[in-house]
């Protein structure tokens, strides 16, 4: 600074000195450490977990061959077959038929809870779910084999006669359980996106003559379905990759369905059943760590694609945002 | 007192309220209040901030229904007939008497879609209709040159005056016959204000509008009758002139003198 052209500020320099940092404080310096340490240890393990996932995988997939993997139909490690079609047709098949059984109601009850319904249900209805989501899913398990098995029995053998090859432990039965399983926390995952939508578009809403439900389904849900997108995509994740409670009711028979009550498998039940035959270092080994690298791309490229869904809406709104004269954006309404 | 004045009000009258008391939980934000509102005037409700003017202003189209714990005792009436009797859908009454807001809210959708949500939600989805009326709304909101050539963009791309313009065109929409409005301009920019204030004014020709504003100059501005709310009573009612030369009441000379509020 030229001196004379602030005179005043000469006698404030020497304050300026006080920002200069001073001795080390070692207890600052060891709780940074630590904390860095434990925030590194969560990164590597989980590295470590991949490269070992997918150094095993990937020898896997190198010894059998990607395409058996992918669409063998019979898989019978005992005869060195590794077909894993119907592992990913199970997997694949009761995740979506779980959504349709417990993300929808999830979904619309929370609509329902959250919009329509008198206040006193919200704080009852919050507590059972949050119970219900944090119930073991052995329990869940034990009690679909007890209560839902048999009625499913007496419907597969009305409907394809008793000689079928059919039964209550099968597709329907696994995708009801975890339509189930994951309904509470696709319900509790809805009902934050719909609370986070503002108080005053519902008064917009109401004050133009829309009716509870109309401002519902036209303004909450809309406004919302950012965080509704990511409850379903939870509820997929969650359900394929629920393994206890599947294996308990699926039946495990290593073949493709052919209706709804065949017994089948998924991915994480086989998993659960062959390995304890499985040697380490071996090919039956390293093909279910190839099926298990599977599901971990297979959940990854869910969290990946709701990403990608919900930054697209983000990124639309703001590109709106500054192109207030702009003729680029006439594709009709689609953030409504 | 409003009651006095009724009797000798030569205009027709639009709305008629009576004894009117809204209670949330304990609290008495309203208290015994009458006020009738006339056809094709701009009623102005002005008092300090808690006086009850906002929450009078809420039981004219039965927002204040959605406020769990609150109670109403009184009438209100619309062209004579009660809108709190028991038959009445709240949701007919609120087509009927619109509401903007003082806070803007436009919906995060198309200037079009916020602007038409009013006739779809009642049914209406001929695009052809729609865009008529969407146009005519937008004129009335005096809007339209500065968005025709952008429908298509949300309307949270609009400035702050835009946006406000843009809710009272879609509460215009639905062609109500009363408008509330509750501080639509303490949120603007004298300028966007000043264009928000024309257009009340130019409004009134069609329509019989109740505003809330805690700023006196604009109440002498746009109306032609002023009611001064003091801790949930209405203190005076009265041509807007008469109220601001020659109040009644202290507590009145007291408020638009400014000497507390």
């Amino acid at each position: 600074m030229a001196p004379g052209t602030f005179p005043a500020s000469s006698a404030a320099l020497p304050r300026e000195r006080m920002f200069v940092r001073r001795t080390s404080r070692p207890g600052e310096f060891f709780a940074r450490s630590f904390f860095v340490t434990c925030a590194g240890l969560v990164v590597v393990a989980t590295a470590l977990i991949i490269a070992f996932l997918a150094r095993a995988g990937l020898r896997g997939f190198a010894d059998v061959g990607v395409e058996s993997l992918l669409t063998g139909k019979i898989w019978k490690p005992e005869a060195d077959t590794f077909g894993g079609l119907p592992l990913l047709m199970g997997t694949l098949v009761t995740a979506l038929l779980a959504l349709v059984f417990g993300a929808l109601p999830a979904l619309l009850s929370a609509v329902w809870v959250n919009e329509l319904a008198h206040e006193s249900v919200r704080g009852i209805s919050r507590r059972v779910m949050e119970l219900a989501a944090a119930v073991p899913s052995v329990v869940y398990g034990w009690l679909a084999l007890t209560y839902l098995v048999p009625p499913v029995t007496d419907l597969a053998h009305r409907i394809h006669g008793d000689g079928a090859r059919v039964g209550g432990e099968g597709l329907l039965s696994a995708a009801f359980l975890l339509g189930v399983m994951i309904a509470p926390t696709v319900h509790l995952l809805s009902l934050d996106a719909l609370s986070k939508v503002p108080a005053d578009l519902r008064a917009a809403s109401t004050a133009l003559g829309a009716s509870p439900l109309q401002t519902a389904l036209r303004v909450v849900v809309p406004g919302a379905w950012r965080g509704v997108i990511v409850a379903v995509f939870f509820g997929f994740a969650r359900a394929a990759g629920e393994t206890m409670a599947v294996q308990m009711v699926i039946g495990g028979a290593r073949k493709l369905p052919d209706n709804l009550f065949s017994p089948t498998t998924t991915i994480s039940t086989q998993i659960v059943m062959d390995m304890q035959n499985a040697r380490p270092e071996t090919t039956s080994s390293d093909v279910l760590f190839s099926m298990a690298l599977i599901l971990l791309v297979m959940s990854t490229g869910v969290v990946l694609v709701t990403r990608m869904l919900t930054r697209a809406g983000a990124s639309k709104k703001t590109r709106r945002m500054r192109t207030p004269t702009g003729t680029a954006n006439t594709a009709a309404g689609d953030a409504s | 007192m409003g009651g006095v004045e009724t009797i000798c009000a030569p205009r027709s009258i639009k709305m008629r309220v009576v004894d009117l008391t809204v209670r949330y939980d304990d609290k008495e934000a309203v208290r015994g209040v009458s006020l009738d509102v006339h056809a094709n005037e701009i009623l102005a409700l002005i008092g300090p901030s808690g006086c009850g003017k906002s929450t009078f202003l809420r039981t004219l189209n039965r927002m204040n229904d959605t406020v769990e714990g609150v109670c109403i005792t009184g009438h209100v009436e619309l062209d004579g007939e009660q809108i709190y009797a028991s038959d009445v859908d709240p949701v007919l009454v609120r087509r009927r008497v619109g509401m903007v807001f003082q806070k803007s809210n436009p919906f995060p959708k198309s200037i079009f879609d916020n602007v038409a949500y009013g006739l779809r939600i009642a049914g209406s989805n001929k695009r052809a209709a729609l865009a008529e009326t969407v146009e005519r709304a937008l004129r009335q909101a005096a809007l339209w040159d500065e968005v025709k050539d952008r429908l298509e963009e949300s309307g949270l791309a609009l400035s702050g005056g835009q946006q406000q313009r843009l809710c009272i065109a879609r509460a215009l929409a639905v062609d109500p016959e009363v408008l509330l409005m509750d501080e639509p301009a303490s949120a603007l920019d004298p300028i966007a204000t000043a264009k928000i204030e024309d257009l009340v004014h130019d409004l009134r020709k069609t329509l019989t509008i109740v505003i809330v504003t805690h700023n006196m100059q604009q109440a002498a501005r746009v109306s032609q009758r002023t009611a001064f709310f003091y801790m949930g009573r209405l203190v005076e009612a009265g041509e807007t002139s008469e109220l601001f030369t020659r109040p009644k009441e202290a507590q009145t000379e007291d408020y638009v003198n400014g000497r507390f509020g």
